[in-house]
């Protein structure tokens, strides 16, 4: 079943491909973390905001985010989280290197992940993002100085 | 037994989503766990993102079978 897959992936993905998207590693969407916006590590133990993030997501939402992800990005995150894909098994599904499916992998998860975020203010599953309530704390704190 | 280089955590972080892919090579894969065995915020990083790949594997597995794998083979008929 898996083998047969694979092949017909394979047969598939001869087309050649038109990319729109930077693939640069360095792009902010590369570098955005849920963690980091949600993690507070001041709290010791006595709450877990990313994982309280984690358990209101629904299933709709992670698809949603998902469908909505360019297809470059969105392939390569479903062969890999969703079929478990090696590495260089995707690479010779979709006929590139093994380095670009890391960089599309690490881009693609990126963007997913701004996507959830964005999500999640929208329906108000989070009130403040904790950078910004840092960005209040020093404006407040300049502003008494 | 070699000793394992002790990395940051900007080298941790480089490679956490590869070493949880199981795509690091052995030296790396050793220097990435050791690293999270000390430090507090990137094992939480680490499992934070272990869970969101898990849940992103049950909300596929959970979308109907032949309509999921119908979208991944529209998906690559366009490469």
């Amino acid at each position: 079943m898996t083998n047969t897959f694979i092949s017909d992936c394979r047969k598939r993905a001869v087309r050649p491909q038109t990319e729109t998207f930077s693939e640069n590693p360095s792009d902010a969407e590369t570098a955005f973390s849920l963690f980091e916006e949600l993690h507070q590590p001041f709290l010791f133990g006595w709450g877990n905001p990313e994982k309280e993030f984690l358990n209101k997501l629904l299933r709709e939402d992670l698809m949603k985010a998902m469908d909505a992800l360019p297809e470059l990005f969105r392939i390569v995150v479903m062969l890999s989280d969703l079929e478990g894909f090696s590495y260089h098994e995707m690479a010779e599904i979709l006929k590139v290197p093994v380095g670009t499916v890391r960089s599309r992998l690490a881009r693609g998860r990126g963007l997913l992940q701004k996507a959830l975020w964005r999500h999640a203010k929208e329906a108000g599953l989070i009130k403040e993002s904790k950078k910004s309530s840092e960005r209040l704390y020093e404006k407040d704190k300049n502003d008494r100085l | 037994m070699k000793k394992i280089k002790t990395i940051g955590c900007e080298e941790a972080l480089k490679h956490l989503l590869t070493y949880l892919d199981r795509e690091l090579g052995p030296v790396k894969r050793r220097e990435v766990e050791h690293h999270i065995e000390i430090c507090r915020t990137c094992f939480s990083r680490a499992e934070f993102e272990k869970l969101l790949k898990t849940q992103i594997r049950e909300a596929g597995r959970e979308t109907a079978g032949a309509e999921f794998e119908n979208k991944i083979k529209t998906l690559l008929g366009r490469f």
